[in-house]
Order: C-alpha cells, then structure tokens, then sequence
C-alpha cells in the first residue's frame, strides 16, 4: 500500500521576514536663547531697557534643546527704540565661560568673563569648541549676562535670534552595529 | 453390407462422443475459476514533500534589524548585518527583497531624494562587524542602492539558494547630506529634523524548477 504525506504544488514559495519594525528616527539642532527659570519659548529672546540710573543687568542662557551636540550657532543681535529718542545706548553681553552667572551676587562662577557683544554687534558666531573646548552637550546651556547703563532719553530694546544650520554640528559619520 | 452399417454407427458414436465432450469443456469455463497473478512491495515507499523556510537572523556582533537606529544626522551611515539562511529542504531560486515603510512623521523621510537611501550588499562569508568589510570570496557585492520609499528588488541573487545556503548581507541605511537651518528653536517647514519611520523587509524565496529524477 502507498502513502503519500504531501504533494508539493509547482508555485509554491515561502518568505523570511524581520518580525519587529526597524524603528529609524532623525537627529534635531536647535538653541534657543530664554531667560533663566523661564519656559523655553521657541521665539527670538527680547530686553527691553529702561534705565534710569545704575547699570541694569539681564541674566539668560542659551540653551542647547535639540538631540544632538552643537559646535556652533550664531546670534543676529539688533537694538531698537521703543520709546524716547536719542541714541542706543551702550551695551555689552558677557559670557560666564564653564560657569555660571549668579543673578544674586552679579558674579561669574568660574571667574572667567569674557565679553562676546556690544550693542554695535550684529551677529555673533558663537563657536562653542573654541569658547568650552567641546560643544554644547544636549541640555546643556551657556550662561550669559547683559548689561547696560542709564539712559534718560529713550527706551530701547535688545533683540537676540538664534539660529543652527546642519554644518554646525558633528560631520556626517558612518557606523557599524 | 452388415458391417459397413456398423463402422458407420460407430464413427457417430465418436462424433457424438466428441460433441459431448465439447459441449461439458464449454460448460466447464463457466464453472471453474481463472488464474491472476499479484506482486507488491512488502514495505510501503514513504513519499514526503520537501520544505521552504527562510531564517533570518541578526549576524554575530551586530544587531540586525532588532534594535531602533536612532538621531541620524543628514549625511550619516548606519550598517546592520544579518544571516539570511535556506533552511528548508528544497532548494530556491529568485530571492526578493522588500522593504516597506510605515509610520513616517515626515514626508521628507521617505522623500526619493533627501529621504533614507538603502543600500544592501552581499558576501560570501560573514562580514567583518567592526570595519564593516568583506573579505570573502570576490569581496563586497553591491545588490542594489535604492530610495526606501521605493525599494523592491527581485532576483536579490539570481543563483539558487540551496538547502542550508547562508547569505552574509549588509544594509546600509543612509540619510543624504542636505542642509536645515533652526531659528530660534524651530526647524522649517516639512523638516527632516525629529523624523521617524518603521521599516520591515520581507525577504521571499521561489521554490526550485520542477524536476524529473529517472534515475533514482
């Protein structure tokens, strides 16, 4: 007697396939200039100065929110008159470099000062492995203080824009894993 | 005068006798059976259909296709290795590959030029993981560098793909270099920045021609 277990039909084919999704998902770069203890806002970062007397002083960092590490990023800075007349005021923007400035005491942490801006600047190229040796980490943030004196005639207003493009951060690598 | 009589009544007697014996051998068939003849094999032939089955496996020291590929920057290479093995009974022919893509939060992701470009090659013995080269046989094929929003190739390796045949393959997933500009936070307008996208391959292998053994 035969037996016959099975006939295999002339077409027949059959599959290998990858049972999970391969999941691939894209870097960011992205700084945003915020005022310290203040919800990041995604929008240009605006001080307006009126200014009697003394120097007034305004604290904020430039913080790094996008997933990757940032090498360089400039800052389109523009003063404006909000009000009065005469001319800007003069202003200075200070870097607390690997420190922070405290609010409280006027004072850099690290003692290292270094003046990045004045009010005739108009765009800063901020180059972070020169100015930290290692770029700005994700999450991390520069801290920045600026400054300016009395001005009795006028109201202005300092406008700094931040902007990232792909070439300031790291080139393109190729891994294996 | 006498005798010529009887010679005749006998030679009727013969014809009769004759008659009769017919007539009882006719009679005869119907009542007595016939003779077959059988043979058969004592032990049943086992008839089994062969088997087609595809493996894929991640290869010795990479991760395959089993963990995300992640903050891929315009201009990056990713390579994951894997094992591809015939492990059926049956040989196959025409191996096709597949890639679909689903989820995607971007159009610019599966975009023909600026999204992920995919490459895959083949060797002839494991790939080198740590340098990601082939040192095996006539070293790095290329199969076919394609678009993944568009990406089916068929013959993968035209060959059969005997029982037990191992394929090395490389994919090497690519996103072009292209320039975005972030203000204040925002990326532009569709972005490939914080794009994802999930990717399946579907690998199908034919079943070998028909065959004739006359000689087993």
């Amino acid at each position: 007697m035969n037996l016959i277990y099975g006939v295999t039909p002339s077409f027949a084919g059959i599959g290998g396939r990858s049972v999970n999704p391969l999941v691939v998902s894209t870097a960011s770069w992205a700084v945003v200039a915020n005022e310290v203890g203040k919800p990041v806002t995604n929008s240009p970062y605006t001080i307006i100065w009126t200014v009697n007397r003394g120097t007034a002083y305004n604290f904020f960092t430039l913080k790094n929110i996008g997933t990757t590490k940032i090498n360089e990023f400039e800052i389109n800075i523009s003063q404006s008159q909000v009000g009065g007349s005469g001319k800007i005021n003069k202003m200075t923007i200070e870097l607390c470099r690997n420190g922070t400035w405290d609010s409280a005491t006027n004072r850099c942490s690290s003692s290292e000062v270094v003046t990045v801006a004045t009010e005739t600047t108009s765009k800063l190229i901020f180059n972070l492995t020169n100015n930290l040796s290692s770029g700005l980490n994700i999450n991390s943030e520069i801290s920045l203080r600026a400054s300016t004196g009395p001005n009795l005639q006028n109201t202005y207003a300092t406008t700094l824009s931040t902007s990232v493009s792909r070439n300031q951060i790291h080139s393109a690598t190729g891994s294996n894993s | 005068m006498i005798e010529i009589k009887n010679k005749k009544h006998t030679w009727r007697l013969f014809a009769g006798g004759a008659i009769v014996l017919s007539a009882a051998a006719i009679a005869g068939q119907s009542v007595l059976a016939s003779l077959n003849a059988t043979a058969f094999n004592t032990v049943a032939e086992n008839v089994q259909a062969g088997t087609m089955e595809l493996t894929l496996d991640k290869s010795t020291g990479s991760a395959g296709f089993t963990s995300p590929i992640s903050n891929l920057a315009p201009g990056d290479t990713v390579n994951r290795y894997v094992t591809l093995t015939n492990s059926g009974s049956l040989a196959g022919r025409d191996l096709k590959l597949s890639v679909s893509n689903a989820g995607a939060t971007s159009s610019v992701i599966t975009d023909a030029t600026k999204g992920l470009q995919l490459a895959v090659l083949s060797c002839a013995t494991p790939w080198t993981i740590a340098t990601g080269t082939c040192s095996g046989g006539a070293g790095a094929i290329e199969i076919a560098e394609k678009a993944i929003g568009s990406w089916s190739v068929s013959n993968l390796a035209s060959a059969i793909m005997a029982a037990g045949d191992v394929k090395y393959l490389k994919f090497s997933l690519k996103l072009p270099d292209q320039n975005e500009t972030t203000q204040n936070g925002v990326a532009p307008s569709p972005s490939i920045q914080n794009a994802a996208v999930n990717l399946t391959y579907t690998f199908d292998l034919a079943q070998r021609a028909a065959e004739t053994n006359l000689n087993s």
